[in-house]
């Protein structure tokens, strides 16, 4: 009995794993995707062909033509038909493409070239001369539109700093407008930030340049430098208009030192060196006021040898 | 034992060239391959949720499954049914003759829980979970910046209803109010840390930020170091020490955001959304693949990758407001 029973145990056992491996075989191939394959359903086909063939021929008739494109390449392969369908339609894209390309080189705004490339690429998606053409215009769009923020908040930030408002703005513009330049110098003196504002600094630079003229006009000419100079360091030397004044200013000043040192020369020798230096420090181009100062300094010179001999 | 009989029966069906592959015409488990070229796979299936599935398996990405739906517009939902899945994406411009597909992306800072706020920049729980279930009943495909990025490459179309999420600085009320539900809609979204931030009193800490990246489903990327804004500024003195500065705060940030988080950063919003073309050009160059400002605008197939546009949601916006936002779809006729 336990004989028996232990034959029938390996029996079952053997049988066992046959079946296992047998199940085991089965369960590999389905997974391998090499199982035998199931029948094939002529219906499933047949609607998809059905369906998708009435998609192409309704987006063609939209005039969709790349989507049409698109499901007639769906049943082509499948049918080993429509082979017409997708050349017929691939002829039409490539010559409306080549048309909307023409049209976006010749277009005349940015608006009309944005047109041409996008039916360019509703068309042909891949078309690389619409699609960089397209990254361009919209590059400049976006970089135009940054850089008006970057500068509004610029201004919004100096504002802050400066204390200058558009009211205050409006304010100095009156006193420019009305000349009052001696009015705006004074009350730009109280407002130490201001000269951070970049308009305003503009504004001044005008006030000091006109205020110096008056000032010039006046007889005032060393006062004048001095708001020229103060102009031109505003302007980090960059206003060609304070630079011209400064020199026209320069060399007139130089020339009248340059007559009061000749006028001094025979009476006040020393003192004419002094005046001449002074025309040479403001114009040292002068070449009259730098003979006239070697002049001058050789009859110092000669008179303290005399001065000298005579002492002997 | 009998793992070895299996490895070694499919090891042998493996070397007769019959391994399991996506491309190989035959039987699988849910699909059966009926015919294949460089353009299309066509597949038999009578699996529920085939359009997904195959999305999984030929494409690589659930994600995808819209591509085989607006290929298969008409398919049976059940029964057998012959189906062709697009093998690279059918119109990577996104551009149709009827006007073009954009990707609306979103910027959010702050949470509060509940349905009250207190500031412009805050969204309630209650407003966050009504606009992410317009998203979800709207049938919307959430990306992330990744998948920007592939479609501004070309490799990758723009879905019908397309939306990214961000949410900028690094607010604790991320992890406590919008993570979750996050969570609960299993929508990803990016979050852009300013490194000088992390850790401060109402600010994330770098342990919360790891718990939430290994979700999967926050993606975190950088939004500079210090807050400062990267559009030249009156103080910046001549361009070299612009480019220096602007270089400083986003390698700076980068190797933080790398070493706490594990991975480099590849993305960056602008602090207060102000940019310049050399700081595009520096981003560029540093290797990063997208940049978001805080202009409003589209973004499309050509649009300036270290430029895109997003929409601010603020407190006060209706879900009227969301719905305008989130619309994809910039009608012209391009016939």
């Amino acid at each position: 009995m336990t004989r028996r029973w232990v034959r029938w145990c390996a029996w079952a056992g053997s049988s066992l794993k046959v079946l296992q491996v047998r199940l085991l075989l089965l369960v590999a191939l389905l997974q391998s995707g090499c199982a035998i394959d199931p029948p094939r359903s002529t219906d499933a086909l047949a609607e998809f062909v059905t369906v998708q063939t009435a998609q192409a021929q309704a987006f063609e008739a939209q005039g969709q033509l790349r989507t049409a494109l698109i499901y007639w390449m769906t049943v082509e392969q499948l049918t080993g038909e429509n082979e017409n369908n997708t050349r017929r339609l691939q002829v039409q894209i490539e010559q409306l493409v080549e048309q909307y390309l023409e049209q976006a080189s010749v277009a005349q705004s940015g608006q009309r070239r944005k047109e041409a490339f996008l039916k360019v690429l509703a068309l042909s998606p891949g078309e690389s001369v619409a699609l960089d053409g397209l990254r361009e215009l919209d590059t400049r769009r976006v970089v135009r539109l940054q850089s008006a923020k970057s500068a509004a908040e610029n201004a919004n930030r100096v504002r802050l700093q400066t204390g200058i408002t558009e009211t205050k703005l409006a304010e100095f513009q009156a006193l420019l407008d009305a000349a009052r330049y001696r009015a705006f110098v004074y009350q730009a003196g109280q407002l130490p930030e201001a000269d951070k504002h970049p308009k305003f600094r503009q504004m001044k630079i005008q006030a000091l340049l006109q205020f110096a003229r008056q000032l010039q006009r006046s007889g005032q000419t060393e006062q004048a430098l001095e708001r020229l100079q103060q102009a031109d360091l505003l302007a980090g030397g960059e206003s060609s208009s304070v630079a011209e004044a400064l020199q026209q200013l320069r060399q007139s000043l130089s020339e009248e030192w340059v007559m009061q040192g000749i006028s001094l020369m025979n009476r006040e020798p020393e003192r004419a060196v002094d005046a001449l230096q002074r025309a040479v420090g403001y114009d040292p181009a002068n070449l009259v006021a730098q003979q006239q100062l070697a002049r001058a300094r050789k009859i110092v010179d000669n008179l303290n040898k005399l001065k000298a001999l005579q002492a002997d | 034992m009998l793992l070895r009989r299996y490895l070694l029966i499919s090891l042998t069906l493996g070397l007769l060239g019959c391994v399991q592959s996506p491309v190989t015409p035959g039987t699988h488990h849910d699909y059966t391959i009926v015919a294949e070229n460089e353009h299309f796979i066509w597949v038999r299936t009578t699996a529920p949720g085939a359009q997904r599935m195959l999305a999984e398996k030929l494409l690589g990405d659930a994600k995808q499954q819209w591509q085989i739906r607006e290929l298969n517009p008409s398919a049976a939902l059940a029964g057998e049914r012959l189906l062709v899945v697009p093998k690279v994406p059918v119109n990577p411009s996104s551009v149709f003759v009827d006007g073009y597909r954009t990707i609306p992306i979103l910027c959010y800072h702050q949470f509060t829980p509940g349905n009250t706020t207190s500031q412009r920049l805050e969204v309630s729980a209650a407003a966050f979970r009504a606009q992410l279930t317009y998203l979800r009943d709207n049938n919307y495909v959430v990306l992330s910046l990744d998948d920007v990025a592939a479609i501004l490459d070309g490799r990758q179309a723009i879905p019908e209803r397309a939306v990214v999420l961000t949410i900028d600085d690094g607010y604790r009320s991320v992890y406590d109010v919008a993570w979750p539900i996050l969570q609960e809609f299993g929508f990803p979204a990016t979050l852009y840390i300013y490194t000088d931030f992390v850790g401060g009193g109402k600010a994330l800490s770098w342990a919360q930020m790891r718990e939430m990246q290994t979700t999967g489903l926050i993606d975190i990327q950088s939004h500079a170091k210090s807050h400062t804004s990267l559009s030249r500024q009156t103080s910046d003195t001549g361009d070299a020490a612009y480019r220096q500065r602007v270089a400083a705060e986003v390698s700076t940030s980068a190797a933080i955001l790398s070493s706490r988080l594990g991975s480099e950063p590849l993305h960056l919003s602008y602090p207060y959304g102000n940019s310049s073309i050399e700081a595009a050009d520096i981003l560029r160059d540093a290797g990063y693949r997208t940049a978001t400002t805080v202009t409003r605008g589209e973004n499309t197939v050509f649009s300036h990758r270290f430029l895109l546009h997003r929409t601010m949601v603020y407190d006060n916006h209706t879900l009227a407001d969301f719905a305008g936002f989130v619309d994809s779809f910039v009608k012209k006729d391009l016939r």
